[in-house]
């Protein structure tokens, strides 16, 4: 207890705040850490739309794994490999849906699960597919790329979404952005060739964060016109009022990551504030749930935290 | 169940596949961009490992492709931008749903080790990835076949390393590459480039491509794919006798490293008679790729070295190696060793070179003279690699769908005057149709150019002068001169005189402009342009502006021309006096041009008095590169500030760097060119000291640019009221926003400063500290310029002297007025001169005026003006032709006042 007091007190300390207007609108409260490396190595952290509980992954995407954010229980929902990568949790926070993988003479296959919160139970949407994308809740829906055409599928019960991004979903195919609208596939290449990463619709759907490797992360609307650039910030991702992107600013010497920092930036580009500011820990991959004042993330070495943020 | 016999056809059918269809593959040559920091250079051989891992990468896509199957790579040039982030590398994998993940990498220590490395996610004998490790066996396995030719590992275990044993400082964190991937992946270090005779074997591209070569079949064998049925003989040519020197470090376990590997040797694969001529970077590294099983024979030889020859056994899949070691002899005869086009090539360009690579340095003129072809042709030689290469060029194209042969009888002689040991021919044929020539930019492509802009073309091949000249055209007609580039690529036309003003000028390039081999373009280029409208030398703004008070007296002068002022026509005709007409010298003029518009700047020599007026003048002397003059005299009258200020207690002098960083990384910092943003330490500006520090930015963009400078040790500023904080800030008058940040107990990044940098020159910058918000301790911490939509896109902020405890005491008010409130004669300009100057001088009032020169005697020579004159400025020229050189004095007289100054007359 007294090793968490400690902990976060640091982490106050190292917390620094920037604000480039005279009037902040967003500050750090506190970071906390809520696992610790004793406890294993956890990634990619969500929090399901109540805000109660965190949902993260193990290495190598392998497993997910379940946090009440009050008893700082971890309960352990599935050991499947590739589980952690861009898993959807659903609106009513009763359901994950993910993607597993294996390798059957070295290659690749995927199968789709859906996964009950609470009695663990799996449903098997596709199996053993070679070309899937990661799945999107897109209003009662689910979406997903299979051998590169969209696949929609209505489940029961519904899985409604809190961010419904209109009924829209983006993925990568083919190196560049594919944007499905109510059925119908825009490609979108916003700067030209080149490498397309992290894209992510705005709740309201109206706009696209995306990464051009070797550049920039860039706001483009649905027709791909840049509007804002956000600059050097990988692993983009919408605040739940799509007011602010979260983002990290890695660094690394070519053979291993040297710092990573947790930024936020508004939107428009306006204003940035960094949200953390450690030598020792590499902060990566923020995930906001859908309550703007929290934000989490995991560390390159494996721990996952909360950053409470408050609105000023 | 039918998806279960389904899955089961698809698994059998990659079990007995023949390619790679259907399997994705992630390349990932590692580092880029020539960024010492993050890439890896060896001086004494040339060699960059992004280079190097890239060559490697992009074979590997080429052979992965060849073989069907599907290849993503994380970047194919070696640009800044091909440097990309680990993550973002990892991010692209993983969205592309790949089977594999390679990166690419050579290694280095101590320079004295050369052996290879592959490494895995995880422990070595825990793998995140099984797979990995059992790939990293298999390419060990593929790379311990080379036998310690090139590499040497002394060890009976493999060096396959799972990266959290590898590197236990990282923990678990590992290689970052392999991180965050969702799929089996390795990182091989193919060999040392830091070890000499292999960092020069890196520089040959085949020894690179032997490397992609393993990783093909190492990839054929981990997806369990039919092996390669053809092999690959390679091997390096060294002297028998002769060693290296020591500086090579070549006891790394391989013993022939030691002799030195020969350039340009002949390597002969018989009988399929395929010849491998050796490069220039002292390797002697040869391969022959795609070799059918079978016995073979390797012939090596060189210029001054006899043949040895090898056999070799060639096996489905493998490399069979071939090493040759050569005796020096004298007096050999030269040889052709290889030529192009390849002898029999059906389909050779009509504009290609002929190209003949000897054996040895050649004597030029008797081997251009034993050079001939058939049908004959019309061109000329030049030679490379110390004359051991000649190319023959042509003047004409060749005529296509014909059969040329080309011979050199055996009169060509080596430098030593031995000649050819044999005659050599050869045969190729053209192809049927010629490659046309096209445009591919001219310029002036915009309206409103200047009058003194020139015109010009460039082509995608060298062009014939005489005839691409007579076909150009311009209309109005122009007179003028043609400037060529160097390889005939492009001209531009430089016209004798200006262009006229608010003309539209009409281009023409007809289509009788042909290549250097006689092809015509395709077709007319034709394009107009519209000349500017103005016809004077307008200042748009300046610092000091006219009747500017409360300037520093430290300042620069900046101003901004609708021209760029040309600086021989300015020298004569400015200058900067006092209020009593002194005139005040100068220093640092420079004229350039800025975002279209052409500056002025320079500064007074000594700081200028407090409180003061001054007068600044530009006469109609002053032209711009285009001729076009100043219509009138320009005048600027600013005032000095009241305020005196001292006492400050210097915090930071910048004479070193206390801990101000490089505004790049800095998270704040955006829409910046790194190339343009920096911060030193620098002595071309200072107020105190030496020193002063620089802060250099440019924006790439439009609007939204930040530069934010921090201070890491952040400057505690000793007490938190009751006084002034200062720095000196040398402004660019750039109208960008300058910004000062601190930081208080309770608070950070106060902005307590913030203004548009509108000045030029050191500007004290004071803050009480009382008004900067918060509580607490002070800290001062970073300098910002936030770029504004009208401000510079580039510029340079000086800061010196940051300091507290800044006192102000104020001076006495001066009005200020534009009318000359005295009787003034200012000195001549030019002075000395021969035979032109000017006098100026500036009335109070309307009255009677005498202006006479005399002589040093006190003899009148020259009545310059007398009459009645109205108050304000008036100037005279000077003739001195009739004078001899020397001394003399011009006095001005009005009422009972007179001023007296010198000249000097020099012929």
């Amino acid at each position: 207890m007294m090793k968490k007091i400690i902990l976060t007190i640091l982490f106050s300390l190292f917390t620094v705040t920037i604000l480039l207007a005279q009037i902040p609108d967003l500050k750090v409260e506190k970071i906390t850490p809520l696992t610790s490396l004793d406890q294993g190595e956890f990634f990619f952290p969500k929090l399901t739309p109540d805000g109660s509980q965190i949902v993260f992954t193990g290495a190598k995407f392998h497993g997910l794994f379940v946090m009440n954010l009050e008893s700082k229980k971890i309960e352990t929902l599935n050991q499947d490999d590739g589980a952690g990568y861009e898993f959807q949790i659903s609106g009513d926070g009763k359901y994950v849906i993910y993607r597993q993988f294996e390798f059957k003479n070295k290659r690749k296959f995927y199968t789709l699960k859906k996964q009950n919160l609470r009695d663990k139970q799996v449903t098997i949407i596709e199996k053993e597919v070679r070309e899937l994308s990661p799945p999107r809740l897109v209003k009662n829906n689910l979406l997903y790329l299979k051998d590169e055409q969209p696949v929609k599928v209505n489940l029961q019960p519904a899985l409604n979404q809190t961010l419904s991004a209109g009924g829209k979903a983006v993925f990568i195919k083919e190196g560049k952005i594919v944007l499905i609208d109510n059925g119908e596939t825009k490609e979108l290449a916003p700067l030209g060739e080149g490498i397309y990463i992290w894209p992510q619709l705005s709740p309201d759907g109206q706009k696209i964060v995306f990464t051009f490797a070797g550049d920039a992360t860039y706001i483009c609307d649905l027709n791909g016109e840049i509007l804002t650039k956000i600059g050097y910030a990988n692993a983009p991702t919408w605040s739940p009022d799509g007011k602010w992107i979260a983002y990290m600013v890695d660094h690394d010497d070519g053979h291993f990551y040297t710092d990573s920092e947790i930024f936020i930036s508004r939107a428009d580009g306006s204003k940035k504030i960094q949200i953390t500011d450690t030598a020792d820990i590499i902060e990566m991959y923020p995930n906001w749930g859908a309550d703007i004042s929290k934000l989490v993330f995991s560390s390159n070495s494996g721990q996952i935290f909360l950053a409470k943020l408050k609105q000023d | 169940m039918f998806k279960k016999i389904t899955f089961f056809v698809l698994l059998t059918s990659f079990l007995f596949a023949q390619d790679f269809s259907g399997i994705k593959i992630y390349v990932n040559p590692g580092h880029g961009g020539h960024d010492p920091a993050n890439d890896r250079y060896i001086p004494a051989t040339g060699f960059w490992e992004s280079e190097g891992n890239l060559t490697k990468g992009l074979y590997l896509m080429e052979l992965l492709k060849k073989h069907n199957a599907t290849v993503f790579i994380s970047r194919t040039q070696n640009r800044d931008q091909d440097d990309l982030p680990l993550s973002q590398i990892d991010a692209d994998a993983n969205a592309k749903n790949v089977d594999y993940f390679q990166s690419i990498h050579s290694n280095a220590h101590n320079a004295t080790v050369n052996y290879p490395l592959v490494l895995f996610r995880g422990y070595d004998n825990d793998p995140v990835f099984p797979n990995a490790k059992k790939m990293g066996g298999i390419i060990w396995g593929e790379m311990d076949k080379l036998d310690g030719q090139w590499t040497y590992w002394k060890y009976s275990f493999d060096n396959v390393r799972g990266d959290w044993s590898f590197y236990p400082q990282w923990g678990t964190s590992g290689l970052g590459v392999l991180r965050y991937l969702t799929m089996p992946g390795t990182l091989t270090e193919g060999s040392f480039h830091d070890y000499i005779p292999n960092s020069f074997r890196l520089m040959s591209l085949d020894y690179r491509r032997h490397e992609s070569i393993v990783l093909l079949r190492s990839f054929i064998q981990y997806f369990g794919l039919d092996q390669l049925p053809d092999g690959v003989v390679a091997g390096i040519v060294r002297s028998k006798t002769e060693n290296v020197d020591y500086s090579y470090n070549y006891n790394s376990g391989l013993p022939n490293d030691k002799k030195k590997a020969l350039n340009n040797a002949r390597v002969r694969l018989l009988p399929d008679n395929r010849v491998y001529v050796t490069d220039f970077h002292k390797n002697g590294f040869f391969m022959f790729e795609n070799v059918k099983p079978g016995t073979y024979q390797v012939v090596m030889d060189a210029g001054d070295y006899a043949g040895d020859t090898v056999q070799v056994v060639v096996k489905a899949n493998r490399t069979s190696f071939a090493n040759g070691f050569l005796l020096k002899v004298a007096d050999k005869a030269p040889e052709v060793y290889t030529y192009s086009p390849a002898n029999n090539d059906s389909s050779v360009a009509t504009h290609s070179d002929i190209r003949i690579y000897f054996s040895q340095q050649m004597d030029r003129e008797s081997t251009e003279n034993a050079f001939s072809t058939n049908p004959p042709t019309n061109g000329y030689f030049s030679w490379q690699n110390s004359d051991m290469t000649m190319i023959y060029s042509l003047y004409d194209t060749l005529s296509r769908s014909t059969e040329y042969e080309v011979k050199i009888d055996s009169s060509a002689k080596n430098k030593k005057g031995k000649h050819l040991k044999e005659p050599y021919a050869f045969t190729f044929k053209t192809s049927s149709y010629h490659v046309i020539p096209r445009v591919v930019s001219f310029a002036p492509a915009a309206d409103s150019i200047r009058t003194n802009s020139t015109i010009s073309v460039s082509f995608d091949a060298p062009m014939r002068i005489a005839e691409t000249e007579a076909a150009f055209s311009v209309d109005p007609p122009l007179s003028g001169h043609f400037e060529w580039e160097e390889d005939l690529t492009g001209f531009t036309f430089v016209p004798d005189s200006l262009m006229k003003r608010k003309t539209l000028y009409t281009v023409t390039l007809s289509d009788e402009a042909q290549n250097f081999y006689g092809v015509h373009i395709d077709s007319a280029l034709q394009f107009s342009f519209l000349t500017r409208y103005l016809n004077e030398l307008l200042m748009l703004k300046s610092f000091p502006r006219n009747g500017q008070t409360e300037v520093s007296t430290r300042l620069q002068i900046f101003v901004v021309f609708s021209g760029v002022p040309n600086k021989y026509t300015v020298f004569d005709n400015f200058q900067i006096s006092d209020s009593s007409g002194n005139l005040i010298s100068y220093r640092g003029l420079d004229v350039f041009e800025k975002e279209g518009r052409g500056v002025l700047v320079f500064e007074p020599r000594q700081p200028l008095k407090k409180n003061m007026r001054y007068t600044i003048r530009f006469f109609p002397g002053i032209e711009d590169m285009e001729k076009l003059a100043l219509p009138d005299t320009l005048t600027i009258n600013f005032k000095t500030t009241l305020e005196g200020y001292g006492g400050g207690k210097v915090l930071d002098d910048f004479e070193t760097n206390f801990g101000w960083t490089d505004p790049d990384n800095n998270a704040d910092t955006q829409g910046t060119n790194p190339d343009g943003t920096n911060f030193d330490i620098t002595r071309t500006k200072k107020v105190n000291g030496t020193y002063s520090g620089r802060l250099e930015y440019s924006f790439k963009v439009d609007s939204g640019g930040v530069c934010r400078l921090p201070n890491e040790e952040r400057i505690r500023i000793p007490v938190s009221g009751g006084t002034n904080f200062g720095i000196w800030i040398y402004g660019d008058f750039s109208h960008n926003l300058l910004e000062l940040w601190f930081d208080r107990d309770n608070k950070t990044d106060v902005v307590a400063f913030s203004d548009t940098i509108d000045w030029a020159g050191w500007k004290l910058i004071t803050i009480p500290l009382d008004s900067i918000a918060g509580s607490g301790k002070i800290f001062f911490q970073s300098v910002v310029i936030r770029q504004n939509k009208e401000g510079y896109r580039d510029g340079a902020v000086y800061l010196d002297d940051v300091q507290y405890d800044v006192t102000f005491t104020d001076i006495e008010d001066q009005p200020l007025t534009n009318v000359p409130a005295k009787f003034l004669l200012y000195q001549n300009y030019p002075n000395p001169f021969n035979p032109l100057t000017t006098i100026r001088y500036e009335l109070p009032k309307t009255g009677m005026v005498e202006l006479s020169l005399f002589n040093i005697l006190g003899q009148k020579v020259k009545e310059l003006v007398k009459g009645t004159q109205t108050a304000g400025l008036h100037e005279i020229k000077l003739n001195a032709g009739n004078l001899a050189s020397g001394i003399y004095l011009y006095r001005l007289k009005m009422d009972d006042r007179i001023q007296i100054r010198k000249l000097v007359v020099l012929k």
